[in-house]
């Protein structure tokens, strides 16, 4: 009974879930036109535009089936990804969210794939852009939610020790932050760049593919600031359905920062983006740990 | 059309294809993209290739040089299509319509078109030298059915 209780809970928040980025990134568009002083296109616009490809024509690609395969394969393991986060915010079980840490990471090698595929010289460009920038993101992403998961357990909140908590914001820094590169947006909007290579990664595909990886990206922003919110919920109001809204409504307010950041920035040099992240990175997770490794052994 | 156009009046991606234009009105088209004019509050997009895109924006006369690549680009587009010919140029072909190195405007442009069997679901003309910014929004509020139709077309024969 409690199984299919969960279940259901599950499915039914993901129904939202997937709906719900596509909606906010009507919020994003608006909020970006607000702050360029216009008016915009109105919050469902990105669900018209879907709704529109889905009923165009699909251009054939001569590779079609293996491009649908590592569609497939990045839509199913993104959705079950976000599944789990699900479950893990309900339950508060830590298997739960390795397991979806490790389904959004093979979702997001899929993606890479994709446009690795296709012999046009613009999405090979974007292609490797995209494997360059997944390189400096995702181990820094799992690396330091793991250290912020494992700082989150040791901190004991009624006597915090000092270095546990300063590697925890060490740590949630760095996530937040690769959380963000993660998403694409500028100035790590390099896969795509849409002012110097056509749409990169997404140049060659049409109506109902289209659709489909743009979906998809746009839930992959949705997960990037799911698995965040749920990682500082669980531990702050403890799992359930209480946490999950709360999640929810944190994944909202975080898309939003991310909205008003993104609309702030400026693009920057192809290269010096992914780099400097990279430097970055390496600092902060070269700190976090240390300081973690103190306060276990030292503190 | 109708029926084709009430898939697409809500969400209108654009390609910018120039012909053969001067580029003064690929300017106004840019004009025309600017937060000033706002053009996506009617949901328009400009796309970088025209396998995205819904309507393209037709610049210029047709050049003989120009053709082939024209018609490969709007064969990309997938349906249903549409074309905004910008200008007295690519509307009509301008003071080009009868040079030895062009087509004329669209007209020839979708006869060649029907020719080789390449569909397009609705041509709309937005004439001037160059366009206005707000004659190409007009353009596309006209897509959505929020404005009447300023022109019609008649034929005059002098007796
Ligand atoms: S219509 Fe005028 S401005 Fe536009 S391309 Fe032709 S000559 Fe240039």
């Amino acid at each position: 009974m409690e199984f299919i209780l969960l279940t259901s809970t599950s499915i039914t928040v993901l129904l939202v879930n997937t709906i719900l980025p596509v909606i906010m990134d009507g919020v994003e568009r608006k909020i970006k036109a607000r702050i360029q002083s216009r008016i915009g296109p109105p919050i469902v616009q990105t669900l018209y535009d879907l709704l529109k490809l889905l009923e165009k024509e699909v251009k054939p690609l001569h590779i079609m089936p293996f491009i649908l395969l590592t569609i497939i394969a990045y839509l199913s393991t993104i959705i079950a990804s976000l599944y789990f986060i699900n479950l893990y915010t309900i339950t508060g079980e830590a298997y739960y969210s390795i397991t979806a840490i490790t389904l959004f990471a093979i979702s997001l090698t899929s993606n890479t794939l994709t446009p690795l595929l296709l012999p046009s010289p613009f999405t090979y460009t974007g292609g490797m852009r995209e494997v360059i920038l997944s390189i400096v993101n995702e181990p820094a992403f799992i690396v330091s939610f793991v250290l912020a998961s494992t700082s989150l357990r040791l901190l004991n909140l009624q006597s915090p020790n000092i270095w546990i908590l300063i590697a925890l914001s060490i740590s949630l820094t760095t996530l937040v932050l690769s959380s963000y590169a993660i998403t694409g947006r500028i100035p790590f909007d390099i896969a795509e760049a849409e002012p110097e290579i056509a749409s990169g990664v997404l140049l060659e595909f049409s109506g109902k593919i289209l659709a489909l990886l743009l979906l998809s990206n746009l839930i992959k922003r949705f997960i990037v600031k799911y698995i965040v919110s749920s990682l500082i919920l669980v531990y702050i109001i403890g799992a359930g359905l209480t946490c999950l809204a709360a999640s929810i409504l944190l994944t909202i307010a975080l898309w939003i920062i991310y909205a008003i950041v993104a609309a702030i920035l400026g693009r920057s040099r192809v290269d010096l983006a992914p780099i400097t992240l990279g430097k970055v990175y390496i600092l902060l997770l070269a700190l976090s740990i240390t300081v973690l490794l103190v306060g276990i052994y030292g503190g | 059309m109708e029926k084709k156009l009430e898939r697409i009046k809500r969400s209108i991606w654009v390609f910018h294809l120039n012909t053969g234009s001067c580029n003064a009105c690929d300017i106004e088209i840019l004009d025309a993209l600017t937060p000033y004019h706002d053009a996506e509050r009617f949901g328009v997009k400009l796309v970088g290739s025209p396998r995205h895109a819904d309507v393209l924006l037709l610049t210029g006369p047709i050049t003989l040089e120009s053709l082939p690549k024209v018609i490969n680009a709007i064969e990309a587009t997938p349906r249903p299509r549409f074309i905004i010919a910008l200008g007295s140029c690519g509307s009509g072909g301008g003071i080009w319509h009868d040079t030895y190195s062009t087509i004329g405007g669209v007209n020839s442009l979708v006869k060649i078109l029907k020719e080789r069997g390449v569909e397009v679901d609705g041509v709309y003309y937005v004439p001037g030298c160059p366009i206005r910014p707000e004659a190409l929004l007009y353009a596309v509020a006209l897509i959505r059915g929020l404005v009447e139709k300023k022109a019609k077309s008649m034929v005059a024969t002098v007796e």
